[in-house]
């Protein structure tokens, strides 16, 4: 390495070999190790790093650490019950939706078939338009939907 | 294939672990608030890039693909985007390498102490256009080697170096009544 160089290194990144770039590293200590003008140029750039370093900024307090903390997004409630989980959760899911839908059905059709027979009677007896008697039962079923889906 | 020694840590923040998160918090905000005060020479400004920078660790740690580049690089280049935001918004003009600032100079009479000697030189940091003060931060402070560096920066490892001799030589210039101050922290400044 020419001292050009090394002057250029010290000029960039100061005294301190760490700082140097590594492909250069050894050759620019060598070259200060062996020439008395290269060993004083780099007591020169540490002067200059001693300075820097004599300006150091405050920890960050613990009030600062908690409240970046407290803004990281909660985990989904799954992922607190079952953490270990994540790879199976797609069949988990569907699994479950399966099983709720099947129930489901089958709750609704036990309730329509007991509805229709309750609308027989009530037409017949009263005289009441389908519509006040089918209101119900209709949002009802939409909802039992939205719950499989 | 880049080793990081934050992968793991990521990983895990991504799949929700309050532990890993906790220990990347550790393990990076004081860094990211040095960064951020000696960019903007303001504590509580750099207290909000620190958390500004949380938060969008937060967001990207699910989808982090490790090999392309460190974490660490990675969140200094996040933070340093971050403090050029705020400092284009104070100034209300895009980034210019023609832009330092008057130094108020030194008092040749004064006596330094450690705490002056501290301002003093935080001062003249703050004066250097800030292009130059974010190389020597990432360089000297963070300890970044150059390639991190460069990479943070988005420049060339070439255009890191011209920006970290212009900085240094500028500092140099600005310091010198301080010169054999640093070692010590108690000397009478020169003219």
């Amino acid at each position: 390495m020419k001292i050009e160089r090394l002057a250029e290194i010290l000029d960039a990144y100061g005294g301190d070999p760490l700082r140097w770039p590594e492909a250069e590293r050894l050759a620019a200590q060598g070259l200060a190790a062996r020439d008395p003008r290269a060993a004083a140029m780099v007591a020169e750039a540490e002067a200059l790093d001693a300075l820097f370093d004599a300006a150091p900024v405050e920890a960050p307090s613990a009030a600062l650490m908690a409240r970046v903390l407290a803004r990281r997004p909660r985990p989904s409630l799954w992922r607190e019950i079952f953490p270990e989980m994540s790879a199976w959760r797609p069949a988990v899911g569907f699994a479950l939706a399966l099983v709720v839908g099947v129930g489901v059905q089958s709750a609704a059709a036990d309730r329509l078939g007991l509805t229709m027979e309750d609308e027989t009677e009530i037409s017949s007896e009263e005289g009441a338009s389908n519509t006040d008697v089918l209101g119900p039962l209709g949002s009802g079923e939409t909802i039992y939907e939205e719950d499989v889906l | 294939m880049v080793e990081d020694p934050d992968a793991g840590l990521v990983a895990l923040t991504g799949q929700g672990d309050a532990e890993a998160a906790s220990r990347l918090v550790a393990r990076h905000l004081p860094r990211m608030t040095a960064l951020a005060r000696r960019m903007l020479g303001d504590s509580a400004e750099a207290e909000d890039v620190a958390q500004d920078v949380f938060l969008k660790v937060w967001t990207q740690a699910k989808r982090w693909k490790p090999g392309a580049a460190k974490f660490e690089t990675w969140l200094h280049r996040v933070a340093i985007n971050a403090c050029y935001d705020r400092l284009r918004k104070k100034r209300g003009v895009p980034l210019d390498e023609t832009d330092e600032r008057a130094d108020p100079g030194p008092d040749p009479e004064q006596t330094l102490g450690n705490v002056q000697v501290s301002q003093a030189v935080d001062a003249a940091l703050q004066t250097l256009p800030e292009r130059q003060r974010a190389a020597i931060t990432l360089c000297h402070y963070q300890g970044l080697g150059n390639i991190e560096a460069a990479a943070a920066l988005e420049i060339s490892v070439e255009a890191l170096e011209s920006l970290l001799s212009r900085g240094r030589r500028a500092l140099k210039e600005k310091l010198r009544h301080l010169s054999g101050a640093g070692a010590t922290g108690h000397r009478t400044a020169q003219a």
